[in-house]
């Protein structure tokens, strides 16, 4: 039964639905921003990969580690730089090396969580995740994220345009694009560890995914595209987060589905645009 | 004539696994050279060059480049830009003017005149918003040349730049091959197709996993061990005229 706006604004004034809105959108932009060099640079597969670890490093640290977010960078950092290792010595079959390491880690995440049951803690909640049960060091969290993400971006913006179009060309005129890519699967996999807890293991890699995805269709620059497709996570998430409130629906879940309806949008229109123009 | 040697190749080996790609192979490229590299698919001619290129390290050998010499190199168009990939012509170019720079790797206002200066003087300035991967072989062909020469490069190579073009549009590697001459940067091309390059070469090298020829091309035209080649050579050159 919808709502009347009275009363859905009147939501904004508990702290949890505040919070919940405030580290989705920071999360959204942050996974826009790296998900345009990963998706480009076809390392997609590497940020599912990595949703899946996380989930296993999560099922760790609640069960052993009283939920250090520490632990999880730690292990999710580990987890990106055996994913690239494993990928550079095994030129050609990274999907299904990624296939197999992305359902082992899912199988052992959920016998921990049921081995061990913990009372406050539902498989579910890591799965699909919930932006309304987060924490104050979520929050932090996620603001020292975004600021190093940023940093990271806006110092290299040219030479991860250059290694993401070419990466002969930017090996061979010392742009190092080997150290880039492992800074680009370490921030993804600390993007990811954070935003489990908002969005879930199955889904997060959407986040990553979805606005270059949509933006690609535009055909336009690079670095018109990466904030077209920053602003495509924006609106999404309002939009999104909105409808799951107003129809009290998964956040996760419903942002996810806005996502894929734009998307549909894009290549639908696409697809007129050029019978137009032929 | 100025022999100085910019890159010189010192009893090269590489091997992948057990199969012995690269032999002994030992060449020197000088300032003055227009150069042929030729050899069947597979005879390591790709090897070669990626190893000069700092792209693959050798099993023993050596590669020595004279001091801060800048080399360029123009890769095979079909291994870049997806018809998707969101880039633009302009930023592509861009990409040689960064590499000439050290961090931070920031566009200044200077930067994107030498852009436009590259983008005028290879008649591509109509397609400087263009999204790369819509253009056509030949077009785009001529901007990562554009890039290539932002760098001011002082040797270059070539990797099969006529293996994605049709006939009628080899034009565009003459066009490249005529500005390398005026601007006096030698080049390598690396081809199976040396009829073509007839009247832009000064040496020829066979590489069949060992450099089994290297002198002048006219001495290649001369010797009767290649005289396949040859045979191509003289049709290439009555289909020419």
């Amino acid at each position: 039964m919808p709502m009347t706006i009275e009363q859905f604004l009147g939501y904004f004034q508990y702290d949890f639905i505040l919070r919940g809105f405030f580290v989705g959108l920071i999360i959204a932009i942050v996974a826009a921003s790296l998900g345009h060099f990963i998706v480009l640079k076809k390392m997609s597969l590497i940020g599912d990969g990595l949703a899946h670890v996380a989930y296993l490093a999560v099922a760790l640290s609640i069960t052993f580690f009283s939920q250090s977010l520490l632990f999880n960078l730690v292990m999710a950092t580990i987890a990106s730089l055996l994913i690239h290792w494993l990928i550079q010595g095994n030129k050609g079959y990274n999907d299904a090396i990624i296939g197999g390491i992305s359902t082992s880690a899912i199988a052992i995440g959920t016998i921990i969580l049921t081995s061990f049951p913990n009372q406050n803690v539902r498989v579910e909640q890591f799965l699909f995740g919930s932006l309304l049960l987060l924490r104050q060091i979520d929050v932090l969290a996620v603001i020292i994220l975004a600021g190093l993400v940023l940093m990271f971006i806006g110092l290299f913006f040219n030479e991860l345009m250059t290694l993401t179009f070419d990466q002969d060309f930017a090996k061979v005129n010392r742009f190092q694009p080997q150290i880039f890519q492992i800074i680009l699967a370490i921030l993804t996999s600390w993007i990811v560890i954070i935003g489990i807890r908002a969005t879930g293991s199955l889904l997060i890699s959407s986040f990553l995914i979805f606005p270059t995805l949509i933006v690609m269709n535009f055909k336009r620059g690079f670095k018109q595209s990466f904030f077209i497709g920053i602003g495509i996570a924006l609106i999404n998430f309002m939009l999104g987060f909105t409808l799951s409130l107003w129809f009290n629906l998964p956040t996760g879940s419903t942002l996810v589905i806005s996502y894929s309806l734009l998307w549909f949008l894009t290549v639908i229109l696409t697809q007129i645009n050029r019978g137009k123009n032929t | 004539m100025q022999t100085k040697t910019l890159v010189s190749i010192q009893h090269l080996h590489v091997r992948f696994d057990q199969f012995h790609v690269i032999k002994d192979v030992s060449i020197d490229f000088f300032r003055e050279d227009q150069v042929a590299l030729i050899g069947a698919n597979g005879a390591g001619k790709t090897t070669l060059l990626r190893v000069i290129l700092g792209l693959l390290k050798p099993q023993s050998g050596k590669v020595l480049i004279a001091p801060s010499l800048s080399i360029g190199y123009l890769p095979q168009v079909l291994s870049l830009g997806d018809r998707l990939f969101p880039i633009t012509v302009k930023e592509v170019i861009s990409q040689g003017v960064l590499a000439t720079k050290r961090f931070p790797r920031f566009i200044t206002q200077e930067d994107y005149q030498i852009v436009q200066k590259a983008l005028r003087q290879f008649q591509i300035e109509e397609l400087q918003s263009h999204a790369f991967g819509l253009l056509s072989l030949g077009q785009k062909q001529m901007v990562l040349f554009a890039r290539m020469m932002v760098q001011k490069p002082d040797i270059v190579f070539l990797d099969e730049p006529t293996s994605s073009l049709d006939v009628n549009r080899k034009d565009s590697i003459y066009q490249i091959l005529e500005s390398l001459k005026t601007q006096k940067v030698p080049y390598v091309i690396i081809t199976h197709d040396l009829p073509s390059f007839s009247k832009h070469l000064k040496r020829v090298i066979y590489l069949e996993h060992q450099v089994l020829f290297d002198d002048s091309y006219h001495a290649f035209c001369e010797n009767k061990t290649f005289s396949p080649f040859i045979h191509t050579h003289a049709e290439g050159h009555a289909h020419d005229h």
